[in-house]
């Protein structure tokens, strides 16, 4: 029996880093393309790779240069923020969108994000949801643990209980913050503009009177609750404040 | 309107004009006094009254008889006896009065009548006046009882234009309309005129409204025009303008004589009503697509420039791109016009300026929109030429504007500031080599996880566990009691162990000693009963009240039997002290599945 289990074991292992091979093997053949100009073909064995559901942040950087070379910028724009979601091409990814945010002929106002909004997405992008999940439960089981003691010993039991509530608050504070990031990640995504201009209308309709106009490049907050009974339409805040609907096929969205 | 008899213009006073005049010369010296005959309306309508006024003025007149009316054909004498009034006026000496009769006539029938000269005795001399032409006319829409349909003071909107474009400007004035009799004292709009659908600007032109007379459906009212707006209608379709609401302060003036008086003039009776016009109904036409040009919903007569603020300008400065739109027409509507711009240029939030003269009866003025563009490379742009629609509604077509094509040059940075595009290029590096891969779907969320679960629940169980621990140490510690049932078979056992330590030690009694504390010992910790000053009779008793089977209790009898005899007469082998300890644990623990 033991034997048949690590048989199995080794034969999973050869066939995922079989799997994982043949992903870098056409990854690597796409960067010769890139390298040789064959941006289209080169995008096209990218596109292959995430087809099949991998992902990493390498991928992302090099299908945005490879958008940006083809004059795409505002898919160019959305494969680099996805790529600077990555830690290992963080930094590559947001140097390259410093170049094709300067590409771009109209520049979005934009609104400062308000306190909250900003510490939420901090909490987001630093820790994620299982993250501060994690951080809580560990407060959570050092809390527990300290008020278990304070009851069994009974010459440290006043420090001991406070330093339970504190950990215990603090666990709870953090659940909350995993609650609300969880909701804003599922709530809310990111669009980027990939058409070179478009309406916001004030209602999911082209006869609706518009509110705005959005161009190439500029990114939005998409509310996919309000937008689920409007397959067609997002319901989008602009990075000036505004709010309104553009049509589905104007955008990408992670 | 006062009409006075003409008579010079009477065929018969013509022939006689000889002797007439040799009359007026004779009368010079002989008689200094000057007679009329006026009537308040020329033109009145059946049923409604009028005045006939006999003047007699002059100086030396001793004895003025009252004027005779002759018969009036069509029309009603209200009293034969005139209203007689008299003015007195002193002139460098000179005293003149002046005598007036006035009858109150009603017209019964239409037509063109004269009133007949009318006969005076003045100083014993017979005079007659001129006769005067009077035309009696129907009257307007009247109801049964004889009453205008319409209000004695009503107000409407009145429009210039009822089928505009979108964009095109119509004048629309708040129109008061009075009875004779009234006089209108203030006006003051009030909130609420709804004007959905349009732009609005008020006119600046009306200072002092002026009433005209005029008749309407046969009626006589005066009319004054109080305020005026342009509007634009910013859609086509059908709009309505709501009823304009307007307090007005009037006063009931009892004298008709003076139509064309002061609009605010002053008299008694002052009241104050609230007024609102119809809605109007406006059809808005559809404006015509523009061919081939850039349309910045500009209607009227209106022209359009476009200019740059310099022909150069360093890369990453900026330079202004400058449209102006100026003349008649809706210049508050006007929109940006969308050039189409070279790549190569940012362009940055524009700025729009505009003045609006309102005076007049259109809204003129200008409008400029401002870009700011910023190319981001040396070289030469140019902004291609445009063709800018205007829609003149007089016409009702398109006045095409042709803005000529503008370069300007864009010399490069002296300190390299900005980088062109080619050069940035070389920043983006592709990732090649070893990419660290995952999965991309999307993981469900953390909270449905069973780790999530697990790990929560963990430390509950945990505080479950350790809250029960404490609870129990705590009843412990404060029931003796339930520590006694608690440890009374480990103490009977203590107790037994001791009996079986020291069997080989052959101490009889204390074996047995024992024993017995380790049965009345057990039975009283878990029974609850006292430790001490029980007879071993009185403990079977209380064991006998718990339901002990008949077989157990026998034998707890011969055991603490047994220990009472060993207690006062030791005696046995070391192997019936063996035996009776087995019996005993024996014993204890079936007691203790018992009780």
């Amino acid at each position: 029996m033991r034997r048949y289990t690590f048989l199995g074991l080794i034969l999973f292992l050869i066939f995922s880093v079989a799997e994982i091979a043949a992903q870098q093997s056409r990854f690597d053949e796409a960067n010769e393309m890139l390298e040789e100009s064959q941006y289209q073909d080169a995008i096209q064995l990218y596109k292959s790779i995430a087809d099949e559901g991998y992902e990493s942040g390498a991928l992302w950087l090099n299908m945005g240069i490879a958008y940006s070379q083809l004059d795409s910028l505002g898919v160019s724009k959305f494969y680099l923020m996805k790529a600077s979601r990555f830690k290992e091409t963080e930094d590559l990814a947001e140097e390259s969108l410093e170049y094709v945010n300067d590409r771009f002929s109209r520049q979005s106002a934009v609104l400062p994000p308000l306190p909250w909004d900003r510490f939420f997405n901090y909490l987001g992008d630093r820790f994620g949801v299982s993250g501060l999940v994690f951080i809580a439960l560990l407060f959570l089981y050092f809390g527990v643990a300290l008020l278990i003691w304070s009851w069994f010993r009974k010459e440290f039991q006043k420090l001991l209980k406070v330093s339970a509530a504190i950990l215990l608050s603090v666990c709870l504070l953090f659940f909350l913050f995993s609650v609300i990031v969880n909701y804003q990640q599922n709530r809310y995504g990111t669009g980027v503009m990939v058409e070179r201009q478009g309406a916001v209308y004030e209602q999911p309709r082209e006869e609706a009177p518009v509110v705005s106009m959005a161009f190439e490049g500029y990114t939005m907050r998409v509310d996919f609750k309000e937008s689920e009974e409007h397959p067609d339409w997002k319901y989008i805040r602009l990075e000036n404040g505004m709010f309104g609907w553009v049509q589905d096929s104007l955008l990408m969205v992670f | 309107m006062r009409k006075i008899g003409d008579i010079v213009s009477s065929p018969l006073v013509l022939l006689l004009f000889p002797l007439i005049l040799f009359s007026f010369a004779e009368n010079s010296w002989a008689q200094d006094f000057q007679l009329e005959a006026t009537v308040s309306e020329n033109q009145v309508f059946i049923g409604e009254q009028f005045t006939i006024s006999v003047e007699v003025t002059g100086s030396s007149m001793r004895n003025v008889s009252l004027p005779v009316l002759p018969e009036l054909e069509g029309m009603r004498v209200l009293s034969s006896t005139p209203s007689r009034s008299t003015s007195i006026s002193i002139i460098n000496g000179q005293t003149t009065t002046t005598t007036t009769y006035n009858f109150s006539i009603i017209a019964r029938e239409t037509g063109e009548y004269t009133i007949p000269p009318i006969s005076i005795e003045i100083d014993g001399e017979e005079r007659q006046t001129n006769p005067i032409r009077v035309e009696v006319i129907e009257k307007g829409q009247l109801s049964q009882d004889g009453r205008s349909q319409r209000p004695e003071i009503y107000l409407e909107i009145q429009v210039d234009e009822s089928n505009p474009v979108p964009g095109q400007q119509i004048v629309a004035s708040v129109v008061l309309f009075f009875r004779q009799g009234i006089e209108v004292t203030s006006f003051q709009p009030t909130a609420g005129w709804r004007t959905d659908g349009f732009w609005k600007e008020e006119l600046q032109n009306i200072s002092q409204p002026q009433a005209e007379s005029i008749i309407i459906d046969g009626v006589r009212y005066r009319t004054a025009t109080l305020i005026r707006y342009a509007l634009f209608p910013n859609r086509s379709g059908e709009l309505t303008l709501s009823g304009f609401p307007i307090n007005v302060g009037i006063r009931t003036q009892p004298s008709r004589s003076d139509p064309f008086g002061s609009f605010f003039g002053s008299s008694a009776n002052q009241r104050r009503v609230s007024l609102e016009s119809e809605p109007v109904v406006l059809n808005v036409r559809t404006l015509p697509e523009a061919r081939n040009a850039t349309t910045i919903n500009a209607v009227g007569n209106l022209r359009v420039e476009r200019r740059l603020s310099k022909n150069e300008v360093v890369t990453g400065e900026t330079i202004e791109l400058v449209t102006q739109v100026e003349g008649v027409g809706n210049i508050p509507l006007v929109r940006r016009p969308q050039y189409n711009i070279p790549d190569g240029i940012d362009f940055f939030t524009p700025q729009e300026n505009s003045n609006v003269e309102r005076r007049g009866m259109a809204i003129r003025g200008d409008k400029t929109f401002t870009e700011l563009m910023a190319p981001r490379a040396p070289g030469t742009y140019s902004l291609p030429a445009e063709r800018i629609a205007v829609y003149d509604p007089q016409n009702r077509r398109y006045r095409y504007i042709n803005l000529p094509a503008i370069e300007f040059e864009a010399l490069p940075a002296s300190n390299n500031q900005f980088t062109s595009a080619d050069l940035r290029t070389v920043q983006l590096t592709p990732v090649t080599g070893l990419a660290v891969w995952k999965n991309s779907d999307p993981a469900g969320s953390v909270f449905r996880s069973f780790w999530f679960w697990l790990l929560l629940i963990v430390p509950a169980a945990a505080l479950i566990v350790a809250y029960q621990k404490r609870k129990f140490d705590l009843r412990l510690h404060s029931d003796r009691a339930f520590a006694r049932v608690h440890f009374a078979d480990q103490l009977a056992q203590d107790r037994i162990l001791h009996a079986r330590n020291i069997v080989n030690e052959d101490r009889p009694k204390e074996i047995y000693n024992s024993l017995h504390k380790a049965v009345t010992g057990f039975l009283t910790d878990k029974l609850s009963l006292p430790e001490a000053g029980l007879s071993d009779q009185e403990l079977l008793e209380k064991v006998t009240e718990h339901g002990l089977n008949a077989d157990l209790l026998k034998r707890l009898r011969g055991i603490l039997d047994k220990c009472a005899t060993i207690s006062y007469a030791p005696s046995g082998t070391r192997a019936d002290f063996r035996s009776d300890i087995i019996k005993t644990e024996k014993l204890i623990s079936e007691l203790k599945e018992q009780l």
